[in-house]
């Protein structure tokens, strides 16, 4: 079923920002804990979704040479609407996520799918692949997420794992400790993939 | 030229969709955004600057008190008591100030028979982070306890606060705010105590 492709890849083939290294700028600044990538990938996904759905109904109307602003048009208004959902009620999440819910905006993600798929591809398809391609997002931010948390915190979704005797491994919530995460993760998937082929 | 017609409507068509969805969702979300920003920002704020208090001045907050700043000109604060055995002896409101990225949001206590500054706390700003944003840190907000308008300025310009070190836009707009909202409470002093009077 060409709907059921067009989501799924988005989970595991053509995952973000592992398979497809798209959006890396967010993966790094709010995956300091597991539920600030988990509520990063729910906004992502929900922007996306909203997007591909907007853009895929318009792809017909929306004249090739506006296509990107008008598709910055519309992305923007969702992300508005989100920063707005977030700040009224989930405010503790809107203040540790702070800037970077804006930037949701330009995250390559939602304009790539967008000009990539949903401007050619049927509605139903373009929520499909927004669907599949943000959840995948958020699944990746929330695991990396949780390894730097259980490493440089030892909790989980703010549940204490180790006694209080575990020394933090402090770097793993700092900035390097990002990209030290990352590239290892993108190295074990790309281990896997290889295997799996 | 067509082509020109047609680019122009797909875009206003677009940005008018975006700006009635965006003005709906923005009243919607008034109210929520309002209670969020009290618990989570005002609130502690008010409970920091003052001391020494046996009420709940979250509580017992009035709601849009107008205050006239100047000729003609009003504005309306949420004015929060600060009583103790049930008399008010301190009021605490939110003060805008420009520091050098924008604005600085600042929540000052005000000793009612004194009109000096019971304390002060920078609420929300954009300031550079380890610059401008340092004044956030005790440091530079407990230089505040107890001053009165006649203190109100940089330690170089006579007065008795030291800016934070590489910032002195940013703690000159506190600095600024701070003392109009001091001058704002002796301007508008009975007003302020007949509207936490009335029920």
């Amino acid at each position: 079923m060409s709907l059921w492709k067009d989501f799924s890849k988005g989970l595991w083939k053509d995952i973000a920002p592992f398979r497809i290294v798209l959006g890396l700028c967010p993966v790094l600044a709010v995956t300091t804990a597991a539920d600030n990538g988990l509520g990063m990938g729910l906004a992502t996904t929900f922007v996306l979704t909203c997007s591909n759905a907007l853009v895929s109904s318009l792809r017909k109307i929306i004249p090739r040479k506006v296509r990107i602003a008008s598709y910055i048009l519309i992305i923007a208004t969702f992300v508005v609407m989100v920063e707005l959902i977030m700040q009224a009620y989930f405010y503790s999440l809107y203040m540790i996520l702070g800037i970077f819910i804006p930037l949701i905006v330009v995250n390559c993600i939602i304009l790539g799918r967008a000009e990539a798929f949903a401007s050619k591809k049927p509605v139903l398809n373009s929520i499909a692949d927004g669907l599949g391609m943000g959840l995948g997002f958020t699944m990746s931010l929330t695991v990396l997420g949780a390894i730097r948390e259980i490493l440089g915190n030892g909790t989980l979704f703010g549940f204490s794992l180790f006694g209080p005797d575990f020394s933090p491994f402090v770097f793993m919530v700092k900035p390097p400790g990002a990209f030290v995460c990352l590239g290892i993760l993108l190295g074990a998937m790309n281990i896997i993939s290889r295997g799996k082929v | 030229m067509r082509e020109i017609v047609k680019m122009m409507i797909v875009l206003t068509a677009i940005s008018i969709f975006s700006g009635v969805t965006l003005a709906f969702f923005e009243r919607k979300t008034r109210e929520p955004i309002q209670y969020q920003r009290l618990s989570f920002i005002k609130g502690p704020a008010v409970l920091a600057v003052f001391s020494n208090y046996d009420n709940d001045p979250i509580r017992d907050h009035k709601k849009n008190v107008t205050l006239e700043e100047s000729e003609g000109l009003t504005t309306q604060k949420s004015i929060f008591p600060a009583k103790k055995n049930g008399k008010c002896f301190a009021i605490a409101y939110e003060v805008m100030g420009e520091g050098y990225h924008g604005t600085i949001d600042i929540m000052v206590g005000i000793d009612m028979k004194s009109g000096n500054l019971t304390g002060m706390r920078v609420m929300t700003h954009t300031e550079t982070p380890g610059l401008g944003a340092r004044i956030v840190e005790p440091a530079f907000n407990e230089q505040f306890v107890g001053l009165g308008i006649q203190d109100l300025a940089l330690s170089n310009k006579g007065g008795k606060i030291n800016a934070v070190s590489g910032a002195t836009i940013s703690s000159k707009g506190v600095v600024e705010a701070v003392k109009k909202s001091l001058e704002l409470f002796t301007r508008t002093k009975t007003e302020i105590t007949k509207a936490l009077e009335s029920g």
